[in-house]
């Protein structure tokens, strides 16, 4: 009985000596994370295509996260927000552990969702898209105009 | 010895919690923003109030400016491979739009870097 126990106890510090030997290289983690706020589905439900505006546009989402230049002169606003959770198995790496604790406009709309907001050149409302906000502005993105050229 | 045993299991298992806080840029502040008048103000004038922008886009022969505050709130739980982590990322953010003469048209903002909060790994955080 008492080198059974023995045994168990033996078990559960190689157990623990392993994990704790390991526990530089292979982690089990649960990470949640949530950046801004999502999008008001029924302020973007308001806006209509060739009757709303940018003024309007901005009373009801708020200041968009992104802008870029559209052909034509035109303009697109991206409103996005970003929440996640799961369990994840990570070898070692040299980062630290943990979410990423930086966030990053350059690199927060690869996994952003939202809604993609099309204006042409008088601020009118052409189109609205809804999706992953990179695949969005992947699609629509043009080279911005020269300033020079009339 | 039951005891002591207890407490360097213990010691070994927990090697470390913690909770941190980043931010990045200025705090943008609604007083500023408020001065701010469409048709009116001038980006230079704009400049002069809020700083200089954390981004400038070009739309055409008009600009905007984007000014930015981002507050991170972290949690983490570590218990030797396994890992608890929460993230909560809030922004204060102001669009100022100019036409081609650099005269503000339109400005928009929302300030919610101070709803970032602390919450464990299990805890949802709602936006307020």
């Amino acid at each position: 009985m008492a080198s059974a126990r023995a045994g168990l106890a033996l078990r559960w510090c190689g157990l623990l000596l392993v994990a704790s030997t390991s526990a530089g290289c292979v982690q089990l983690s649960f990470e949640r994370e949530v950046r801004l706020e999502p999008v008001p589905k029924d302020a973007l439900a308001d806006l209509v295509p060739g009757t709303s505006d940018l003024g309007t546009a901005l009373n009801r989402l708020g200041p968009p996260v992104f802008a870029w230049e559209l052909p034509q002169q035109g303009t697109a606003l991206a409103w996005g927000w970003f929440h996640s959770f799961g369990w994840r198995l990570k070898a070692s790496d040299s980062n630290k552990s943990g979410v990423s604790v930086s966030f990053n406009y350059d690199n927060a709309m690869s996994h952003m969702h939202g809604a993609v907001l099309f204006f042409d050149r008088d601020w009118r409302l052409t189109a609205v898209r809804e999706g992953v906000l990179s695949e969005l502005r992947n699609s629509s993105r043009a080279r911005p105009a020269d300033v020079e050229a009339d | 010895m039951r005891q002591l045993l207890l407490l360097v299991l213990l010691s070994i298992a927990l090697p470390g919690c913690y909770i941190a806080r980043q931010t990045q840029n200025d705090p943008l502040h609604a007083d500023r923003i408020a001065q701010l008048v469409p048709g009116t103000s001038t980006a230079a004038q704009v400049v002069e109030t809020l700083g200089a922008p954390t981004e400038v886009v070009q739309l055409g022969k008009r600009t905007a400016y984007r000014y930015d505050y981002t507050a991170t709130k972290d949690t983490g739980v570590l218990l030797v491979v396994v890992g608890l982590f929460n993230s909560d990322t809030r922004a204060d953010r102001v669009w100022v739009f100019f036409n081609e003469n650099e005269v503000l048209t339109h400005v928009a903002s929302s300030l919610h870097a101070k709803d970032a909060r602390y919450a464990m790994p299990w805890q949802t955080i709602r936006s307020r």
